[in-house]
């Protein structure tokens, strides 16, 4: 133990010795171990910490696959009767998300909720932070109660806790807050108030006909569910299949071809984001080891210029092992105290990831640095001080005694040495150039992404959501009126610009909503097996203000009433899928949406507008139909403007007409198209501005060894060099000799680096868009690059060993 | 074998080729030595003759390419590294011409290192590098580097270096050459006494003034022994 503090005594006044050393040791290894606690500490927040519920493991979200997708959702019916009829469940729970508008002190405000069943939070094991949540007892309460997300509370209420037991007035119905959960639960997703269901399962959120907990139609509702202790998925899934395909007999039409798939409620929550997060990781470490070779290099060439040091040692009876341990004492030395900066810059990186990750990155709350993390950066340091020091140890001692005390203070293993540098650079080069082009193919993606065309023109458009909470607004004519008198209000005011409301708006990750559809005239397909298409609910102004353009027929108009044909639009997709080199105007559509008794309301296609990218940028447009909201209303829309105006004046206009119209109601959220736009490439720009980072610094890190190793290569070959100008080799030559070598390994190591960017690549694939995995120009370019920078690192000291003078170098030996 | 028990060193045939490219160099050609305890041995010759070859091999820091060492009755002409180091730990004590002192230790600690080596424990490490400084006349400077001392202070803590460890042998290779004239008497003087305390010395100079301080002188040349003859007056 002594010695071993002897050791690092000494390490540290080697270290404090050689300042210019230790700076940019520690720096490089900071940017290593940093980076990799910073990608780490979201990873674990994200993928690796347990759910903050009780026994996680047991919690599973029950969905049903049909032949054509897996579904999420479930009707109240079929809930009730899962929950009624299975042996292997200790609990099954269902939510459904939705916005509501709740008046904190008397401003309204609109809120995230989700209306839940009584036995939510007891199934799904959450203990509240203040105040309790709902529990079966309240199932007889008949809804009336709330409870607070943390983030929620403590924005609207500062915190306070004496909010438990008040009552807040939402529509026509009184409702009291009973408690708040912490941030770390966010089940389902984003949600800020959880609402108690006034009945055994949520309402839906459109009217239904009859009592809608005994409808099968409408699947809307979430389910989670508990297994019972010592039942696995398996055997619960069996147990599920067994009522399904019993509802598949009560209920065909609605029930067949659905099969149970259980999921763990943490792959449903983190499963979409875990591929990335994993590549971000394997680039960070990747980056790590780029910085544990330059460090190795540099510690070779600092050792190697300590060889009369590991000399004297040997000679005094130090045996290889404790020459290493002595050495790896100063690498793990150099390594803790990278690793403590690294901590520092973990906490910034972890910040900054955490602003600019999408908000549908889940689990955002659990990110943060912590012991758990800190121990991460200790484990880290200690496994790099221990990675890039071993080498350099191990190659210098070697060298017997004799050599070292030779009056040359250079080891005698040099070019044993110089061999090791060689390797490590190469290993260097080759890493950075992988990273270089994953940065390269996804930075294209991104670019290819951005020129992608969304079918819509986003300058100058803003966007508006509004909510018309079902209490005050209980019917569809209600709700139609509303909306009527919003648009004219709107347009009423002089010189307003065109406005129109939509559902959903493009590029939005809101609600999709789909519908299946038969075509008049063709053949029928079994239950289940309809073809879908995008449902778009519009004001008939919606394809002037976003200049969708028309390709044939006719646009909706306000005269396409209630009581006229019903009429819908269709894209460009549907009409050459559905009606290839055949007119679509004039075709009619079932869409499932029978009115007034008839058994099929048929829907006559009036024209044919442009694809849209609905989804995402990087997802073709799929079949879609338009629809007035005459026709399908939905309580929550988007108005959509375009002007020239700031957005504080359009925004001020929208609420002005609102508010003449309804005061009670809040403007929802306000963004403009561009901004929608670029959130829909959030994560993409993110992964791209992440691995682009490392690349850069993966690049700044291969030229600093490749400048290291030259300038070290023209240190010990001065007297060389000298030799060679005494006996007349020119400057060309010598910048020759430096920049030959240079590029020898630059060249081996972009080899490396191209099959190894080849390998590393395939795992990107899913995540390009519009360029390949091979593509040859990105290959191509980013080597030159590469090779480029690198020469230039080895023409500066190789300019420097031009302006050696012989007679100085001769003499200096 | 008798013969090599008495014996403190001997060596038998000991050749050393260096081999560079395609040329050998017969560095050393059958040398024969035996040195007994307590003797004060110098090695003379001509620079190139084999000096510090031998002295290499005398104290483990290189392998002879033939013959046979026996130090202190046993072979060690084919023993593993890790046996060498503490060989050399334990049993040899090296005073190099250029000191050898490591920069960044105090003096102290460059005494103790060798200690440490050996996984002694720390008061007997202290005790044993406060005697080997005062023997020398330096532990009023045991907290210096050794940058702050001149050549034959730093001699000094070299030959203290070498003798806390108590080792069987002293191996001197060239000690006053890189120190002034008055230094290197300095330097003798203290290698004498320590012979007159029992210590079994074997130097390497080309100094004839300081060759005579020992009891007996060999001489190489072109890697073999030409001479070999005890000096009575030598300890006068």
């Amino acid at each position: 133990m002594h010695t071993l503090l002897q050791d690092l005594r000494y390490a540290a006044r080697l270290l404090r010795r050689a300042p210019a050393f230790t700076i940019v040791a520690v720096a490089t290894l900071a940017l290593g171990i940093g980076a990799t606690t910073g990608v780490f500490s979201v990873v674990d927040g994200v993928l690796l910490r347990p759910l903050p519920y009780h026994h996680p493991d047991q919690l599973v979200a029950v969905q049903r696959a049909t032949p054509r997708a897996v579904d999420n959702a479930m009707s109240a019916a079929d809930f009730l009767d899962f929950q009624a009829r299975n042996h292997t469940l200790a609990g099954m729970a269902a939510s459904i998300e939705g916005i509501f508008t709740l008046r904190v002190r008397g401003v309204p405000v609109q809120v995230a909720r989700a209306v839940v069943t009584s036995n939510f939070f007891p199934v799904l094991g959450v203990t509240p932070l203040v105040g309790r949540v709902f529990g079966p007892a309240d199932a007889k309460a008949g809804g009336g109660l709330l409870v607070l997300s943390e983030p929620f509370w403590r924005q609207q209420f500062g915190s306070d806790p004496r909010v438990i037991g008040r009552a807040f007035q939402i529509g026509n119905r009184s409702y009291t807050v009973v408690g708040v959960v912490p941030a770390s639960f966010a089940w389902p997703h984003g949600a800020q108030v959880w609402q108690l269901a006034s009945r055994a399962a949520p309402a839906p959120p459109v009217a239904l006909k009859g009592d809608y907990l005994t409808n099968r139609g409408m699947q809307y509702l979430q389910v989670a569910a508990r297994l019972r202790s010592g039942v696995t998925a398996a055997a619960a899934t069996a147990d599920l299949e067994t009522i399904q395909s019993h509802l598949a007999r009560l209920d065909p039409d609605n029930e067949s071809g659905r099969t149970i798939r259980l999921t763990s409620l943490r792959d449903e929550l983190v499963g979409p984001v875990r591929p990335v997060l994993l590549i971000l990781l394997a680039a960070v470490t990747m980056l790590l080891l780029i910085a544990c070779v330059n460090v190795a290099n540099l510690l070779l060439a600092r050792a190697t210029g300590r060889g009369r040091e590991i000399g004297i040692r040997t000679a005094l009876g130090a045996g290889r092992g404790r020459l290493i341990r002595q050495l790896v004492t100063e690498s793990l030395l150099l390594s803790l105290a990278g690793g403590a900066a690294g901590l520092l810059l973990a906490a910034w990186i972890t910040d900054a990831l955490a602003h600019l990750a999408p908000h549908s990155l889940p689990r955002l709350a659990d990110v943060h640095v912590d012991l758990r993390v800190a121990l991460f950066a200790l484990a880290v340091s200690a496994v790099t001080g221990i990675l890039f020091g071993i080498v350099p140890a191990w190659q210098v001692s070697k060298a017997g005694p004799i050599e070292t005390l030779r009056a040359d203070t250079r080891t005698g293993t040099g070019a044993s040495s110089q061999r090791t540098a060689n390797v490590m650079v190469v290993a260097q080069v080759g890493l950075s150039l992988v990273l270089l082009i994953a940065a390269g193919l996804i930075g294209q993606s991104l670019l290819k992404l951005i020129e992608q065309n969304p079918g819509f023109r986003p300058d100058h458009v803003v966007s508006a959501q509004l909510f018309l909470p079902p209490p005050q607004y209980p019917t569809q004519a209600a709700q139609v009126d509303f909306y009527r008198r919003f648009l004219e209000q709107f347009a009423a005011r002089p010189g307003a610009p065109p406005i129109a409301i939509t559902c959903p708006l493009p590029l939005d990750p809101g609600d999709t909503i789909s519908a299946a559809f038969k075509i008049r005239g063709r053949a029928e397909t079994a239950p289940g097996h309809r073809p879908l298409a995008g449902l778009i609910i519009i004001s008939p102004g919606y394809f002037h203000v976003m200049d969708i353009p028309l390709e044939r027929g006719r646009l909706l108009t306000d005269a396409d009433r209630d009581e006229a044909p019903r009429a819908i639009l269709i894209n460009r997709t549907m009409a050459q899928r559905y009606w290839p080199g055949a007119d679509p105007l004039g075709g009619q559509l079932d869409l499932g949406m029978s009115r007034k008794g008839q058994p099929t309301a048929w829907f006559t296609v009036v024209g044919v507008v442009g694809d849209v990218r609905t989804a995402s940028l990087r997802t073709a447009p799929g079949p879609q139909i338009y629809l007035t909201y005459r026709e399908f209303l939905l309580p929550f829309m988007t108005a959509v403007v375009r002007s020239p105006r700031s957005v504080r004046a359009v925004t001020s206009d929208l609420r002005s007409a609102l508010a003449a119209v309804d005061p009670s109601l809040p403007l929802g959220t306000v963004r403009t198209m561009p901004d929608v736009v670029a959130a829909s490439v959030q994560q993409p720009r993110l992964r791209a501005l992440v691995l682009g980072s490392f690349a850069v610094l993966a690049l700044a890190l291969a030229v600093i060894g490749i400048y290291g190793l030259m300038n070290y290569s023209v240190v010990t070959r001065t007297r060389e060099f000298g030799v060679r100008m005494a006996l007349g080799a020119g400057r060309g030559h010598i910048v020759g000799l430096v920049v030959g070598r240079g590029l020898k390994l630059l060249l081996v190591g972009t080899a490396a680096g191209i099959v190894g960017a080849w390998a590393v690549t395939r795992a990107l694939s899913g995540f390009l868009y519009g360029v390949a995995a091979a593509d040859p120009l990105t290959y191509v370019g980013l080597s030159l690059l590469l090779v480029a920078a690198g020469v230039l690192a080895s023409y500066m000291p190789a300019r420097r060993a031009t302006r050696i003078d012989p007679m100085i170098a001769l003499r200096s030996e | 074998m008798t013969e090599s028990v008495q014996s403190l060193i001997k060596l038998e045939g000991i050749t050393k080729v260096f081999y560079t490219d395609e040329v050998e160099t017969h560095a050393l050609a059958g040398v024969h030595l035996d040195i007994r305890k307590g003797e004060y041995v110098s090695i003379a010759g001509p620079s190139g003759c084999g000096k510090s070859t031998l002295l290499s091999i005398l104290g483990l820091l290189d392998t002879p390419t033939d013959g046979r060492y026996f130090l202190n009755g046993r072979t060690v002409a084919d023993v593993t590294a890790s046996e060498r180091a503490r060989i050399r730990n334990r049993e040899i004590g090296f005073i190099f011409q250029s000191f050898n002192l490591i920069g960044d230790l105090t003096v102290f600690e460059n005494v103790e290192l060798p200690l440490t080596y050996r996984g002694m424990k720390a008061a007997e490490r202290k005790r044993r590098s406060e005697e080997a400084l005062e023997r020398v006349g330096m532990a009023h400077r045991a907290k210096h580097l050794p940058s702050q001392l001149s050549g034959g202070q730093q001699q000094r803590v070299a030959v203290a270096r070498a003798v806390a460890g108590e080792p069987l042998i002293l191996l001197a290779d060239e000690p006053t050459g890189n120190l002034d004239s008055r230094s290197g008497e300095a330097v003798m003087d203290l290698l004498r006494e320590l012979h007159r305390g029992g210590a079994t010395i074997c130097m390497v100079t080309h100094d004839p003034r300081y060759a005579r301080h020992a009891e007996r002188a060999i001489h190489l040349f072109d890697g073999r022994v030409v001479e070999d003859m005890e000096m009575a007056a030598a300890t006068e």
